[in-house]
């Protein structure tokens, strides 16, 4: 049997030539725009001013919070709702013996049998106790626990939903895309406008931003649920209630419990800047270490918050394995209602004989000799710190600001912005770079944009150059990856404003702690991990293909492994890019200025119409960036297969 | 007792009329994919199936077996056709008689098993009892039971992964058995287990038939496993059916090229039987033999005695003769 094979047409992943007329395009512009550097900034009367609605609506929302409808039946149900909820729950939470929650998280764990991490985690749970942060770290539990379970009540049936309903499944997704790609500070200005300052807003903005995990890994559960058994389930004569309760969300709780862990965590990921809209807890004392230049204070605090976290993660993923069935690890029936019991009595006697402080304590011992570590390093290295950080700022970023500020016209950026989404993409992506470059240029804050980009451009560059090569580096040693990964789970679970406090002390105020050193650590350990899994998942057989034909090592690396793993790396840096953006409200708190400074001046004077215009210019910079590096890992995507 | 009749299947397109029209012309696959955009998965099927039959479709990937047996189980909603089961047309049927018949009368074998990983192998194995609300001793019992019977009494209270293939396979057939069901539909349930295990679970199917015969679709993509457990088998090719009939029927005379390639390889002496190579007419003395007798049992007959062998039907009437050269060309093929 002989059988032609046609090849089917080459597909179109790989860009048409006329795509490269702009690029030959941008040359050009550049040119002309140093020409016409005559042309001065975005001019000051194009401008839309939202700020003077906005601020009108807000002294509307305040006057009529009583009488309008949608207030009395909607907003303030919901606000009195959370409020309500969080005073409750914190107000037990510190009536708790101080054992209590250690032996709840201890008890949690050892369901699976890990009796090592179970007490690891019951003692990480007594630490915030130990340093004198108990009543904070409360605090912060009730406010992330109120929000996570909004966020499970709401997110939960919005993700069955859009997994059953295709096209509510579509209508959602590139919502849930944007909400992710947006940085967190900008879900604080419509929280504030709603809801005011305090508890409520931040727990709204906890939730709105640590949404999406559940709603999307709920779908991707109820989707991934194996085509045969939902077959079996209908052959058996399921209704679709049955269908639903016993085959399709029982086998997607794994994915559910993930999404509800990636939710907590992107919950303590906010947990500092929302103490700036009246979160409290944790976050308030971290932003008072900062205030009041307590590096060590800031350090124990940001332990805290890990140690926090650490305990909830692993509660998390407790759940997580524990849902996929092992037999082996069953126990008797008794043990679970005995193990209850016990800690119910346990917590009733020692509320009851009102034990309820830490029999110890060393917060400040803790906090003292790093403040005069710090202090020392700073007086000793004051020059040469001073020199490295002036001539960054002045040679580096101010120069760059200034080239992007002054010496390119606006109209040049904005084109230059939408022949590369033209030359990456096509013409989508042309026209949202340049919509999203004429609007940011609209909200009046033109200039700072440029400089934050500036910021966050040489952050990310500086945080690829370290974390590809380390990337590469875990990806290719197993044993490097494992003393790598608790570093980088270390520096992504410790509070972002922790490293800038430190630094702000170490260097004093500037773009440099916090745009630079804050953002570059930070950013790298999603950087290390994605370039490591990329490598990683380079095919073997292609690798061994490479060899038997007599490829060196270097010629394996940089012929088959960075080739293949090239989308990876772009991904790597996306990542990194989205986190520094993510950071620019941490580089305004610490000298930072552009759009970082705009918006905490915003919070802090409660200007928020002018949060609105610098969030919607934050929140398009960050969707653009990421659109753009999208575009650029697709392009080099190796064609998907066709049969 | 099933009864499919002109059976479609359109995936995809706006229009599945249309490329049914044009399929109806004779126009091939892919020039209806391109006019319309839609792929034709199942093509005109129809056949029936006897009670207590073993009816298996055969054919390779992408033929439109397994989409033909979620046509008939209406797992998927056929595109045209009817099927009918004891003259009642399946995809006439409200959700609610469709769940009724379903937990009645029909049940269904899947190639991954499909058992729910979250429940322990009795429960599984009573899942089709529970739907219908039978309290809980009750579908245990009748769960254990069938556990019994596939010899699975001890994994009772095991996850089905903690299975190996084989068991979990039995897991699914005593599922399926739990509701006693009239119909059976296999869908390549054998596929994903190894050779020698798949031996034993044919032979375990048929021993299973030879006690109570209920009526079985099987899809497979093995043509000696479909001689092997078919009454009759059906071939499929590009989502149509190439040829319907016996074993011996398909062997002796394959309908088409397509068919004939699959028994080139077959041993067709193991299959055929005395009245597939006999000279019919009068006896010309020697050894009588049954009509049924397959022709391997005649060789060393044939080669005891020069003599050829006289072929007798159930009745005992002599039909015809078999002599060492009607044998011959069998016997050349299966030593090439």
């Amino acid at each position: 049997m002989t059988t032609t094979i046609e090849a089917p047409p080459a597909g179109e992943h790989r860009p048409a030539r006329w795509r490269l007329v702009p690029a030959i395009g941008l040359g050009m512009l550049v040119v002309l725009g140093l020409a016409l550097s005559a042309v001065d900034g975005w001019p000051a009367n194009w401008n839309m001013n939202l700020r003077n609605p906005i601020d009108d609506f807000q002294s509307w929302i305040i006057d009529h919070k009583t009488d309008n409808p949608f207030w009395k039946f909607f907003f303030t149900p919901i606000s009195s709702f959370i409020e309500g909820s969080f005073n409750t729950l914190s107000d037990q939470l510190k009536l708790l013996p101080w054992y209590a929650l250690a032996l709840i998280a201890f008890a949690t764990i050892a369901r699976t049998r890990k009796w090592g991490s179970a007490v690891v985690v019951g003692l990480l749970m007594l630490f915030p106790g130990a340093v004198g942060l108990w009543n904070p770290t409360m605090e912060t539990l009730a406010l992330l626990m109120v929000a996570v379970a909004i966020c499970i009540v709401v997110g939960v049936p919005l993700g069955v939903l859009a997994a059953l309903n295709h096209r509510f499944g579509s209508l959602i997704r590139p919502l849930l895309d944007a909400m992710q790609t947006v940085p967190s500070t900008v879900y604080l200005v419509p929280s504030i406008l709603f809801f005011s300052i305090g508890r409520v807003p931040a727990a709204v903005a906890m939730v709105l931003f640590a949404l999406p995990p559940v709603v999307r890994l709920t779908t991707l559960g109820i989707n991934g649920v194996p085509p045969e058994t939902v077959d079996a389930g209908h052959v058996f004569g399921s209704s679709r209630r049955q269908l639903l309760f016993n085959v399709q969300l029982p086998q997607a709780i794994p994915s559910i419990a993930t999404g509800v862990n990636q939710t907590i965590n992107l919950g303590i990921g906010i947990v500092v800047i929302a103490a700036l809209i009246g979160a409290g807890g944790l976050g308030q004392e971290a932003l008072d270490s900062l205030r009041t230049r307590s590096p060590g204070r800031g350090l124990v605090i940001g332990a805290a918050l890990v140690a926090l976290a650490i305990v909830l993660d692993r509660i998390a993923r407790s759940f997580i394995e524990r849902t996929t069935p092992d037999p082996g690890a069953r126990q008797p029936r008794w043990v679970a209602p005995t193990v209850i019991i016990a800690i119910v009595a346990l917590v009733i006697v020692g509320r009851a004989a009102g034990w309820l402080d830490f029999p110890l304590h060393w917060g400040v011992k803790w906090a003292d000799p790093f403040d005069h570590f710090l202090t020392w390093a700073r007086d000793t290295f004051r020059h040469q710190i001073a020199w490295v950080n002036d001539h960054f700022v002045a040679d580096v970023y101010l120069r760059l600001a200034d080239f992007f500020t002054n010496a390119l016209a606006w109209p040049v950026i904005i084109l230059a912005g939408a022949a590369l989404g033209l030359w990456l993409k096509g013409w989508g992506l042309a026209g949202f770079c340049a919509t999203s470059g004429v609007i940011i240029g609209l909200t009046g804050f033109w200039t700072p944009a440029l400089q934050t980009t500036v910021q966050v451009l040489l952050a990310s560059i500086i945080a690829t150059l370290i974390a590809v090569p380390l990337g590469i580096w875990a990806g290719r040693r197993p044993r490097v990856e494992r003393v790598l990964l608790p570093v980088l789970d270390a520096l992504q679970t410790v509070p972002s404003l922790i490293y800038a406090i430190i630094f702000v002390y170490l260097i004093g105020v500037s773009m440099v702690p916090g745009g630079i050193i804050a953002s570059v650590l930070y950013a790298i350990a999603p950087g290390i991990r994605v370039t490591a899994l990329g490598i990683k998942a380079v095919p073997e057989s292609a690798i061994e293909a490479a060899t038997v034909f007599g490829a060196t090592p270097r010629q394996v690396m940089f012929g088959i492994r960075i080739p293949l793993s090239l989308p990876a790396l772009i991904v790597a840096l996306n990542q990194v890019l989205l986190i520094t953006v993510s950071m620019v409200i941490i580089a305004g708190l610490t000298g930072g200025g552009a759009l970082g400074y705009e918006v905490v001046d915003a919070f802090t004077g409660n200007h928020v119409g002018k949060g609105f215009e610098v969030a919607i210019a934050l929140a398009l910079m960050a969707m653009m960036l990421d659109r753009l590096t999208q575009a650029f890992a697709v392009r080099f995507q190796p064609p998907a297969a066709t049969r | 007792m099933i009864d499919v009749s002109h059976v479609w299947k359109v995936f995809g397109g706006g229009h599945p009329q249309r490329a049914i029209q044009m399929a109806d012309q004779g126009h091939s696959r892919a020039d209806i994919q391109a006019a319309t955009g839609s792929t034709i998965g199942v093509r005109d099927v129809s056949f029936s199936v006897q009670r207590g039959e073993t009816f298996v479709v055969m054919g390779l990937s992408g033929s439109g077996k397994s989409t033909l047996i979620r046509c008939m189980s209406r797992l998927i909603e056929p595109s045209g056709g009817s099927v009918g089961i004891d003259g009642v047309n399946l995809l006439d049927m409200n959700d609610e008689d469709l769940r009724t018949i379903r937990r009645t009368k029909m049940s269904m074998v899947f190639q991954h098993f499909g058992l729910f990983p979250h429940r322990r192998v009795i429960d599984n194995c009573a899942y089709g009892l529970e739907v219908q609300g039978i309290p809980k001793a009750e579908r245990h019992a009748r769960a254990a039971e069938m556990l019994a019977t596939v010899g699975l009494t001890e994994w009772a209270n095991h996850y089905p992964q903690q299975l190996s293939g084989g068991m979990q396979q039995r897991v699914g057939i005593a599922r399926a058995l739990v509701l006693d069901p009239e119909i059976l539909y296999f869908d390549e349930p054998f596929s994903a287990l190894d050779p020698l295990i798949r031996r034993d679970m044919q032979n375990e199917l048929i021993a299973l038939q030879a006690r109570r015969p209920r009526t079985i679709v099987f899809i497979t993509h093995d043509f000696a496993e479909a001689l092997r457990l078919g009454n009759r088998i059906a071939i499929m090719k590009d989502g149509a059916i190439d040829q319907i009939g016996t074993p011996e029927e398909i062997v002796a005379h394959p309908a088409t090229d397509y068919v004939r390639e699959f028994t080139t390889d077959i041993p067709k002496t193991k299959v055929l039987t005395a009245s597939a190579v006999m000279r019919p007419g009068q006896a010309l003395g020697g050894r009588q033999v049954a009509a049924t007798t397959k022709v391997a049992a005649l060789i060393p007959l044939l080669f005891a005695d020069a003599a050829p062998l006289s072929v007798i039907d159930d009745d005992g009437h002599v039909i015809g003769s078999v002599a060492r050269e009607d044998i011959s060309h069998l016997l050349e093929d299966e030593a090439r």
